[in-house]
């Protein structure tokens, strides 16, 4: 039997590590280690978006300048306000 | 219960969402000329504030000014004909009125009753808040749940969407 050493490994019980020993006078080397899905590649290319998630627009202006007064605080919007359900 | 609804953070603690603000000044415009359609002038007021930023917002260290609501003294409210207390201690306190939030009193930190605007915004300047507060302005924090059950009320205020009549029920 011409086994592959793939093929041979299918039948082995393996756990994540790295393990070295001789077979047939070689010496092997087996890192065993979770296969990582490589994400797919983005269909958008990004190589122009701005990464900063964080972006100040630039400030308004010129302004007008107002003169400012001291004023008083217009009452609120009164909307109209149901009766409450526990006194109905 | 009203002790735990309310903190006090030192002077020069950072800003961060629920603080109560006394002497905030917010700027209004009265009226506007039709013709230029400028404003022919403004006015300032000073009020208390609460903060509505998100913490996020603020712990990234990057915001440069915070949106603040209003916070009325509800008594202020009764005694010029604007709400009855039934309406107080019904609809407004447990949170029926659109964009309104009532906060209780607490006598140690000056705090009476009030009630927050959330349908008028204001943005204020970082650096302006931070300098109230240095100058002991900050009256209170609202404590986390308390000020969680505030952000989704202002959350709800902008993004709920009625309908043109309840829907029939037999």
């Amino acid at each position: 039997m011409n086994l592959s050493p793939q093929e041979a490994l299918k039948s082995a019980k393996l756990e994540p590590g790295l393990s070295s020993f001789r077979v047939n006078g070689w010496q092997v080397e087996l890192r065993v280690e979770p296969v990582v899905e490589a994400e797919p590649e983005s269909l958008l290319d990004e190589s122009g978006v701005m990464l900063e998630p964080w972006i100040e627009l630039p400030p308004l202006g010129p302004g007008t300048c107002i003169p400012l007064k001291q004023g008083k605080l217009p009452p609120p919007e009164l909307l109209e306000i149901p009766a409450d359900e526990d006194e109905r | 219960m009203s002790s735990s609804v309310y903190g006090l953070p030192l002077p020069d603690a950072s800003i961060d969402q629920g603080d109560i603000i006394e002497n905030c000044p917010i700027v209004l415009i009265p009226s506007f000329d039709p013709a230029t359609l400028r404003p022919a002038e403004g006015e300032t007021v000073s009020v208390r504030v609460i903060v509505l930023t998100q913490t996020c917002d603020f712990a990234n260290g990057k915001v440069t000014s915070a949106v603040c609501a209003v916070a009325r003294d509800a008594q202020t409210l009764v005694a010029e004909n604007l709400v009855k207390p039934a309406d107080i201690k019904g609809p407004i306190r447990s949170g029926r009125i659109w964009g309104w939030y009532f906060l209780p009193g607490q006598t140690e930190l000056g705090l009476s009753e009030m009630i927050v605007d959330l349908r008028q915004l204001h943005t204020v300047r970082l650096d302006l808040l931070i300098a109230l507060c240095k100058r002991g302005l900050r009256r209170a924090r609202v404590q986390p749940l308390y000020r969680e059950h505030l952000a989704k009320h202002f959350a709800d205020t902008y993004s709920r969407i009625g309908l043109p009549e309840p829907y029939p029920t037999d």
